[in-house]
């Protein structure tokens, strides 16, 4: 007899709702095609409310050390390896000692197929037991692999070499921690991207939100989860205004309906996505420190362009994503 | 073996103790830290499996704290209260904690479970049938009673706050164990149930007999030796061990406190940063953030600076060596309260100045009562028992037990 195919369904951050609504997506339709889901994540809360009732919860091993941590002693973050350095990836100790603990937990599901969705450390420490690997997520947390990783702030236009820095730090991690996991022969890191690499790559973001906007390193799939999102926003926003934080999944379904944005951002991720929405010319964004006179002022900026877009205007491209192209695309991945 | 709350490296070492034990008797050992990252300041043999232990922090997010006391009174009225600060009054996190160990522990099939402040651990284990043994210091192992027993005992018995407690923990487990498929509770005190009781502590820092009802202690399972030998600053003073959190809200107070005393200082804080080094170091005081061989470390103290954590500060007592406590948060009052009871040291109010703290780091050197108190406590048995040897006598019980 032979036994349903399984998936492990992976997130590492313990504050993404959206990236556990796209996993639910994937384990209904893995589900219909008979596959069975086990879910790993750091939020057990958030995964005992996303993840179907019948499904193995696994707890997402991770820095113990980072919740704790006051924010003066936390990792300026400047780039992607940056958010790497900050879970624990600049102590070669505590990176084997976490990417163990996920070969642990492939080992005891035997998936045919990994769903990472902001698991980078479940993400390689599938693909060094030569696990099939899916990357999934937005367009923050689906990086373009480059060397170095991305800056984050990409407006200063600087060499940044707090940058550099962290990047030469992870990957003198990786390579320290690297002999002490199951690896492939041969299995060599050249630079902390090589770490990110993965068969298929999918982005669940509207196009508009790419940045660099054409990327080939990954596939675009549209928003999926994000689609119908409640978009609830502030009354006082005016017409043809969508007003809120820069969450990716109202930002999405803003976007999609074609509204101007004014936005609010309230952590690093929406700073990013709101920073390259006001260069595109498609928001305002408003910070903290603003004055109630500039707040206003942008406010009236927001409403006034708005009402200067004509009401017959085409819409931006809104892609629309498919979960039945992802699940086909999975599908293939674990076929080969 | 599991470890869901508390911080430090204390829970960890005991597990480090009992895994040598059991694996020289043949047992396969898997441990489940909530967090990982300490099992790297000890050596582990290669067969030892780490996984993470499913928990729920407060920096994860989720349920904000609603357990709040008025003010100037202490928040954790019992163990019930520490539980619903760790979300289990939420009853899908504590579920989904629940399943989580399930998953693992259905994996794992252990023979016996030994939880160190391991409690929905030990819930799913009983659950499962697989015996458990708890096994930590006074706030692990907690006394047990219907409402559960005060916490800040001194305080008063606040009775019906105890209850309200107790009530709100066992919606929050009823609720979880609808979800699970489980039975409800009865009584706060079923989430500390287990089938065998280890307190691993002296008896001047058991709540049990600090509150007249005292209880067996089966002597410390501390790491004495396992770290890196002292490296005393030159000169002449006595010389003052410290151990600290840098990120503790006093520690700054402290180090300058240590700073000015006059002695030759050994601080060691985990975690310190080079600037905590560059700030605070001088040829009289010298900042480590590895762990010391205790045992090569407190005979040359004449004081030991702790936040009263029990580790450090139960092994200062055991080696003779009084302590001075600036407590972070209530379990470490209790344990200052012990050893102050004792007369083997003192307690740093919150409220405390720095003038203060020097002035009770004076007394401490020169008050030969606190040296006396302390000595008397290293005569006990009891802390000349070996970590090795509680550990013997748990692995013989869990043996008998599994024979049985």
């Amino acid at each position: 007899m032979t036994r349903a195919p399984r998936a492990l369904l992976a997130q590492e951050r313990g504050d993404s709702d959206d990236a556990l609504a796209r996993l639910r997506l994937v384990d209904d339709g893995l589900a219909q095609a008979g596959w069975r889901c086990a879910w790993a994540g750091r939020d057990l809360a958030a995964l005992q409310r996303a993840a179907p009732a019948d499904a193995d919860l696994w707890a997402a091993p991770y820095d113990g050390e980072v919740p704790r941590r006051p924010l003066a002693a936390r990792v300026a973050q400047v780039s992607h390896a940056s958010l790497l350095l900050s879970q624990g990836w600049g102590d070669a100790d505590v990176l084997a000692g976490i990417l163990r603990s996920w070969q642990h937990i492939l080992q005891a599901v035997q998936p045919d197929l990994v769903v990472a969705d902001g698991a980078p450390a479940a993400q390689w420490a599938a693909t060094l037991l030569g696990m099939p690997v899916a990357q999934l997520g937005n367009e923050f947390s689906v990086p373009v692999l480059a060397q170095p990783l991305p800056a984050l702030r990409w407006w200063t236009g600087e060499h940044d070499a707090l940058a550099d820095a962290h990047e030469r730090q992870v990957l003198a991690a990786l390579h320290q921690a690297l002999p002490q996991l199951h690896r492939p022969a041969g299995y060599t890191i050249g630079c902390v991207a090589d770490v990110l690499r993965a068969p298929l790559r999918c982005i669940t973001s509207h196009a508009l939100l790419l940045r660099p906007p054409q990327r080939t390193d990954a596939l675009l799939l549209g928003p999926l989860a994000e689609r119908g999102a409640d978009t609830a926003q502030a009354s006082s926003a005016p017409p043809g205004v969508w007003e809120g934080p820069a969450g990716h999944r109202e930002v999405c379904a803003a976007l999609a309906r074609g509204d101007f944005l004014l936005l609010r951002p309230v952590d690093l991720e929406q700073w990013l996505r709101a920073r390259w929405l006001e260069e595109s010319g498609l928001a305002v964004v408003i910070t903290p420190s603003d004055s109630p006179q500039a707040q206003a002022a942008s406010i009236a900026r927001a409403a006034r362009i708005a009402g200067e877009r004509s009401p017959g205007r085409p819409r931006p491209a809104a892609p629309t994503g498919d979960v039945m192209q992802l699940l086909s695309h999975l599908q293939a991945l674990a076929d080969t | 073996m599991a470890w869901e709350l508390g911080a430090g490296l204390g829970h960890v070492g005991k597990l480090h103790l009992l895994a040598s034990a059991f694996l020289a008797r043949g047992w396969r050992v898997t441990l489940a830290l909530s967090q990982l990252n300490k099992a790297c300041y000890f050596e582990w043999p290669d067969e030892v499996q780490f996984w993470q232990a499913p928990f729920w922090h407060r920096g994860l997010g989720g349920a904000p704290r609603e357990i709040e006391a008025p003010a100037g009174r202490v928040r954790s009225v019992n163990m019930s209260t520490v539980l619903l600060e760790t979300n289990w009054k939420d009853g899908v996190a504590l579920s989904g904690q629940g399943r989580a160990w399930r998953t693992l522990l259905g994996h794992l099939k252990p023979t016996l479970l030994l939880a160190d402040y391991a409690p929905v651990a030990m819930w799913m284990a009983r659950a499962m049938s697989v015996p458990v043994a708890n096994v930590g210091i006074s706030m692990s192992v907690p006394l047990l009673d219907d409402p559960m027993p005060p916490l800040a005992w001194w305080l008063g018995p606040r009775l019906n706050e105890r209850r309200a407690h107790d009530q709100r923990l066992l919606e929050g487990v009823e609720s979880a164990a609808r979800v699970l498929g489980l039975p409800p509770w009865q009584r706060a005190a079923q989430a500390w149930q287990a089938d065998l009781d280890v307190l691993c502590t002296l008896p001047v820092f058991d709540y049990g007999a600090m509150q007249a009802r005292p209880r067996e202690c089966w002597g410390l399972l501390e790491q004495p030796s396992a770290g890196e030998q002292p490296d005393w600053p030159r000169g002449d003073g006595p010389c003052v061990f410290a151990y600290l959190q840098p990120h503790a809200t006093r520690f700054a107070m402290a180090m300058q406190a240590l700073a000015d005393c006059g002695a030759r200082v050994l601080v060691v804080a985990p975690g310190a940063t080079a600037a905590d080094q560059a700030r605070w170091g001088t040829p009289r005081l010298r900042l480590c953030t590895r762990p010391l061989d205790m045992s090569a470390t407190l005979p040359a103290a004449r004081l030991a600076v702790t936040h009263g954590n029990h580790g450090t500060t139960a092994l200062a007592l055991a080696h003779g060596v009084p302590v001075l406590a600036l407590p972070e948060h209530l379990e470490h009052t209790c344990n200052a309260r012990g050893l102050q009871q004792a007369g083997a040291g003192a307690l740093v109010g919150k409220q405390s100045t720095l003038a203060e703290v020097a002035d009770l780091l004076r007394e401490g050197l020169e008050q030969p009562s606190w040296r006396a108190a302390a000595l008397e406590v290293a005569r006990h048995p009891l802390s000349r028992t070996p970590p090795s040897a509680v550990a013997t006598r748990l692995l013989d019980a869990c043996e008998a037990w599994r024979r049985a």
